[in-house]
């Protein structure tokens, strides 16, 4: 019978059969064909979707520094409320591992500049600050040691704008009353993006000296600490040796430490899940698809079994069937995946740009479609291709 | 020289208590070379016999030899390749795929024995100028007569060469002019090609052209009536 050479041929020529004879139940197999592609496009997208999400957070997390931890006080444990001090300060920074030290006390102030109110977050904070959080001052400049006691203040970029929106831009030399105090501006920081590490968004918050909270608020207590470790120290040994410092001693204090290390794992985690769920939603659309695909074969065979008795009649083998009816499934899925993926990377790139992310095309996506609509074309397709090869030649021919 | 062998034939169609003996005991050889008539009232299980001889179907008992081979219990696969390499088959509806246009219709039998495409095209066109219709190789079944039609049913059934033609009322559907175009084209290809020809006809004139009749009665080749016409 047919040797290896004129197998591949053989092949050859029943997979141009199966798409002829695609063409011949147009309608059908577009309905069938728009299922796939649907699913395929559902799948890509939101791979893609997904992964473009999961490294856009990457970015921003490494962009931002990985080597910041934070102490906040944690007001779900009962008892003796957290006092966070100058004296952690000094202690936290010696301990190994550790660069930098930043106290700050979180307040919400209503700021006032000619006739604006605008209710708005205020820190106090000391100079080290900036430089930790790596603000920098695009007009005037940030807080220093000789601002220790003077009523001054530096606004962030988005705080800056919304005061702008009264048409008097603060400018450095500019008034701002706060608590029944004119303050000073000082400095204008540069626009950044929000640092989920961070108990603040330093965009939207104007800051004063540490010491000069008392000015616009009753309490004044240190609220949180910002640390950033020695690039080379292991965030959990750090974030160890500042948990035991606040858990030891004669009086334990409730506090969280957090590190960056800890919110990566969570997104990364979140983002996993999403994706997954994501991709799940893909899946049932696809297996919708394919429900489409074997309904378009199932009536192809009942129509066509003159056409599968005269084929047998002709010498058909029933595997030779089985496979012209495969081909026919796989090339309908196949052709529905391959637009389907095409339209889900064009999905996956208008989100991007509407989210503002870089779009990269996630590459496992294509495969991984692509496969995926394939394998759902010869799954579903199987059942009405056996359908078609258990067919009795005489039966067949009759119409049956 | 014999080439197609019933003995003691049985075949019932339909399942266990509805089922109805169609043939009963059916014996016959079809020898090398002749054209055979096969004639009989409607219902006499005449299109029965023919689907056996061409190995569509497989008998309920006795036993059914092609060239030799014993097939009764072939499998599908085998009777398949048998099909496909060794006999051709025209139908009374002539059975021509209606998308594809006549040249393709008749290199359908090389699709399923690995003959390249072009090869099997060439060897269609080649069948069909044989048949007459040199001029209708691009066109559909729907653009051509119930004649061509048939005449490309008959190409496709030659085209790979078969040793057995078989042909169920192949003129049922075409006007006596036509028919005997079709039949005298059957004679022809028995003379050039020394095909073998067994064909279930109504029309006695045509039987009566052919070298052998086999009568059938209610499921019984009548061997009293049946032989070689004087
Ligand atoms: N698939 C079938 N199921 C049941 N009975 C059938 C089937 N095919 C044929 N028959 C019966 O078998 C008998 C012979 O049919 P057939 O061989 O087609 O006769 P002919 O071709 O001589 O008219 C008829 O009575 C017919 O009704
Ligand atoms: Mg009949």
């Amino acid at each position: 019978m047919a040797d290896g050479e004129s197998g591949g041929r053989r092949w050859r020529a029943l997979a141009a059969d199966a798409l002829r004879n695609l063409g011949a139940m147009r309608q059908r197999s577009l309905l069938a064909l728009l299922g796939i592609a649907i699913g395929t496009a559902a799948v890509v997208a939101l791979i893609s979707i997904g992964e473009n999400a999961r490294e856009h957070s990457m970015r921003q997390f490494l962009a931002m520094g990985a080597d910041i931890l934070t102490v906040q006080k944690d007001f779900s444990l009962s008892g003796r409320p957290a006092v966070l001090t100058r004296a952690d300060v000094d202690r936290l920074r010696a301990l190994p591992g550790v660069d930098e030290v930043a106290p700050l006390t979180m307040l919400g102030v209503e700021i006032r500049q000619g006739r604006t109110r605008l209710p708005s977050a205020v820190a106090g904070v000391t100079p080290e600050f900036f430089a930790l959080v790596q603000a920098k001052a695009a007009q005037g400049r940030t807080l220093t040691e000789g601002d220790r006691a003077a009523t001054v203040v530096v606004l962030g970029a988005g705080l800056a704008r919304r005061l702008a929106e009264d048409g008097h831009p603060p400018v450095p030399g500019g008034l701002l009353r706060m608590g029944g105090y004119n303050h000073t501006v000082v400095g204008v920081l540069a626009g950044s993006t929000p640092n989920p590490v961070l108990p603040l968004d330093v965009d939207s918050t104007a800051f004063v000296p540490l010491s000069g909270v008392r000015r616009v608020s009753a309490n004044s207590d240190i609220t949180n600490l910002v640390v950033r470790k020695m690039p080379g120290a292991d965030d959990r040994d750090v974030r160890q040796s500042m948990t035991n410092h606040f858990s030891g001693g004669a009086h334990p204090r409730p506090v969280m430490v957090q590190s960056a290390r800890q919110l990566i794992v969570a997104m990364s985690d979140q983002a996993r899940v999403h994706t997954l769920l994501l991709a799940a939603i893909g899946g049932v659309s696809l297996i919708v698809g394919g429900v489409g695909v074997m309904n378009v074969m199932l009536m192809g065979v009942v129509e066509r079994r003159r056409e599968i008795g005269l084929r047998m009649a002709l010498g058909a083998r029933p595997i030779d069937v089985c496979a012209m009816f495969l081909a026919e499934a796989l090339a309908l899925s196949l052709s529905g995946g391959m637009a389907g993926a095409l339209l889900g990377l064009a999905a996956a790139a208008v989100y991007a740009w509407n989210a503002g992310w870089a779009f990269a095309p996630s590459v496992p996506s294509l495969p991984l479609g692509l496969g995926m609509s394939s394998g759902v074309g010869l799954f579903f397709g199987l059942y009405p291709a056996m359908q078609a090869s258990r067919l009795e030649p005489v039966a067949a021919l009759r119409g049956e | 020289m014999t080439i197609l062998a019933l003995d003691g034939v049985h075949k019932s169609h339909g399942r266990a208590a509805g089922a109805v003996q169609v043939l009963r005991d059916v014996s016959l050889d079809i020898r090398k070379g002749e054209v055979c008539a096969i004639v009989g009232s409607s219902g006499s299980g005449k299109s029965t016999l023919l689907s056996l001889m061409g190995l569509l179907d497989r008998p309920d008992s006795g036993r059914l030899r092609f060239e030799g081979e014993e097939v009764g219990a072939a499998s599908a696969d085998r009777l398949a390749a048998l099909r496909n390499r060794r006999i051709g088959f025209v139908f009374q509806s002539f059975h021509l795929l209606p998308r594809l246009t006549a040249l393709e219709n008749v290199a359908l039998p090389f699709l399923y024995r690995g003959v390249p495409p072009r090869l099997g095209r060439d060897r269609a066109a080649a069948m069909l100028e044989r048949v007459g219709l040199a001029d209708r190789l691009h066109h559909r079944p729907e653009e051509m007569s119930g004649g061509q039609r048939q005449r490309v049913a008959v190409a496709r059934a030659v085209v790979g060469d078969p040793a057995l033609l078989l042909a169920d009322e192949p003129t049922g559907n075409l006007d006596s002019a036509t028919a005997r175009q079709i039949i005298d084209l059957f004679f022809a290809l028995n003379a050039d090609l020394g095909v073998t020809v067994a064909l279930v006809t109504h029309d006695p004139a045509i039987a009566a052209r052919c070298g052998r009749q086999l009568v059938m009665r209610d499921g019984r080749l009548d061997s009293a009536a049946s032989g070689a016409v004087p």
